[in-house]
């Protein structure tokens, strides 16, 4: 039975996949249904499509040359902040996740149920400001926006920050650009944290109910090689996948999240360029968020397929 | 149903919004508009229960009639999301070749970016105002019930008793109508009040970023974004309606989450 549902969970996001791979069909269709929308733009609208179907053939993202130097410099910095974010939500979230899960109805396990519900139902962007009235406003602690103190100069090289600092060898400058991460990636990962905490607990509660978990005790094994060993590697592909869908909910949080803390990034690009009604700013935003999410999709699909062998062949075929 | 815990919490914070919305229908303090001169960002006082804005308007006047707005959306968003995509779920797997292979092209075409960026396209494109911020928020809410909906018909179609009923000669609307609807909507009412919270949601992300109802609709987000240059000032201008917010569109996951929790016994006695 388990092994069933473990089987059709992964279904989904390669579905996702295959759906997206024919992503010339799909971008003609949305653009369709935008021209049908609206037809006061149609003109421009017409022009968009024949680029895009040029695009669809690679030379698009050449004759856009402009956008796609801007979303160069932009990327670095979404990526930089969506990695921290999913970094310590992923770990905190584990940690909440299995410590509810093995203390069930504990002070533990309701605190990460509230936390999770709570987060789940958070608006990203009131939760934001709360964090900036306490941390920044009141307590002074963390600067409010953009990505460095303006002093510090640092040689542009991977477009990391965080990364170019150290190569640098300038620590001030990392400590700053670092002070400036906090805030942004703390408010960015509370939903994937919401996600994880609850993914990781209620997979942690199934397994535990397994039989070859009552085995395992029955041999006498350690608790902790019994929940590293058997509980853990078994839920990981659901984790892995929460954190796929985590990754896609980050482009959103991402446009929130920076748009409130200026950060020069790919979110605040495209509210930028809906506000400034840049349509092939628009248009491209449109298509890179796609091809993330496309990437983001393969990649969680790679990683499944590593950690859970039994999967293998229902992908590939 | 009464037993249980979520669902209670959750009717009962949601009702506590409908009542607050029913009231300003027939009575606000002051009018959500009125200016009063020479009393901009007051603190909470007699006068004016939970103060006034920057331009000196009373904060609740505003956020009861905003909660008509927020409401009124996500109630109609469910709703519409019950009509189109539970229906063109059902249709979808009733029926299924063609037209079924067409539904889920579009529907995967609608869903392949995230519902907050898709909602944001539209109302770019659209322009900003009441119409098109629920026609947008919508759109991205349909294909997920769409596909709950369509895989559910799609188990209970195979079953025995519809295919007695078809062997019986009853008509394809007889059938849908008496037979198939009735035994999804389990699904369909716990994915109405999820699209009800995300409707709610997404409206006031919109307005947030400025493009969702505008002035002088007194929308929780708009508010919100109103209030985040006056932090220091006026922090109550940003804790409550976020609070508001929050509260709704926890009530109403709450309510989700209790009637699955309720109507489907293969799922009680987890969490």
């Amino acid at each position: 039975m388990s092994f069933s549902i473990i089987r059709l969970i992964p279904g989904d996001p390669v579905m996702h996949i295959v759906g997206e791979r024919g992503a010339s069909e799909e971008r003609v269709k949305e653009i369709k249904k935008n021209l049908g929308l609206d037809k006061s733009v149609f003109e421009q609208y017409f022009i968009f499509t024949k680029k895009a179907l040029v695009g669809d053939f690679g030379e698009s993202i050449v004759s856009k040359q402009p956008i796609w130097s801007e979303f160069k410099v932009l990327w670095p910095a979404t990526f930089e902040l969506s990695m921290l974010a999913i970094f310590w939500s992923s770990i905190v979230g584990l940690c909440l996740g299995v410590l509810a899960a093995t203390k069930r109805n504990s002070v533990w396990d309701y605190g990460a149920v509230t936390l999770s519900t709570i987060g789940f139902a958070m608006p990203l962007f009131w939760w934001a400001l709360i964090v900036i009235f306490f941390f920044a406003v009141s307590l002074g602690w963390f600067p409010v926006s953009g990505r460095i103190a303006i002093e510090h100069d640092v040689p542009y090289q991977t477009g990391l920050f965080l990364v170019d600092s150290l190569l640098a060898k300038n620590t001030d400058a990392f400590l700053s650009a670092l002070k400036h991460m906090v805030l942004p990636a703390f408010v960015l990962g509370t939903v994937s944290l919401a996600l994880i905490v609850r993914v990781t607990r209620s997979s942690f509660i199934d397994i535990q109910k397994e039989d070859y978990i009552r085995t395992a005790r029955a041999k006498g094994l350690p608790n902790s090689q019994i929940l590293f060993k058997h509980i853990l590697k078994n839920s990981l592909p659901q984790i892995l996948t929460a954190l796929g869908l985590a990754f896609g909910q980050l482009l959103t949080g991402a446009i929130m999240t920076e748009t409130i803390f200026s950060w020069p990034g790919l979110g605040r690009w495209i509210v930028k360029s809906i506000e400034a009604r840049d349509y092939p700013a628009v248009q491209a935003g449109l298509f890179y968020s796609m091809l993330i999410i496309v990437v983001i999709n393969f990649i969680t699909d790679e990683l499944i397929k590593i950690v859970n062998p039994k999967l293998r062949d229902s992908l590939t075929a | 149903m009464m037993k249980n815990k979520s669902f209670v919490i959750g009717m009962v914070l949601f009702l506590f919004f409908v009542i607050m919305a029913a009231i300003s229908l027939v009575w606000t303090p002051y009018s959500y508009q009125e200016v009063f001169e020479g009393a901009a960002l007051l603190k909470p006082s007699a006068r004016f229960l939970l103060g006034t804005d920057d331009l000196g308007r009373d904060l609740l006047s505003r956020l009861m009639v905003g909660a008509q707005l927020s409401l009124g959306i996500g109630v109609l968003v469910g709703g519409f999301s019950v009509v189109i995509g539970a229906s063109l779920g059902i249709i979808s797997a009733y029926y299924g070749k063609k037209f079924d292979q067409t539904m889920v092209q579009i529907m995967s075409a609608i869903q392949a970016l995230p519902s907050l960026l898709l909602a944001l396209f539209v109302v770019a494109i659209l322009g900003p105002g009441i119409f098109n911020t629920i026609l947008s928020v919508t759109l991205v809410s349909i294909p997920v019930m769409f596909r709950l909906v369509r895989s559910a018909g799609l188990v209970e179609g195979s079953k025995d008793y519809i295919v007695a009923a078809k062997a019986v000669g009853a008509s394809d609307y007889r059938i849908i109508k008496s037979h198939l609807f009735p035994n999804c909507i389990t699904p369909i009412l716990v994915q109405s009040a999820v699209c009800c919270s995300e409707a709610i949601l997404n409206t006031a992300a919109l307005g947030f970023l400025g493009l969702g109802i505008p002035a002088p609709y007194p929308e929780w987000g708009t508010m919100l974004s109103d209030s985040k240059n006056l932090i220091e000032t006026a922090p109550q201008l940003m804790t409550i309606p976020g609070l508001c917010l929050l509260l709704l569109i926890l009530s109403t996951q709450l309510i989700s989450d209790g009637l699955r929790d309720q109507l489907d016994p293969k799922l009680r006695g987890r969490s």
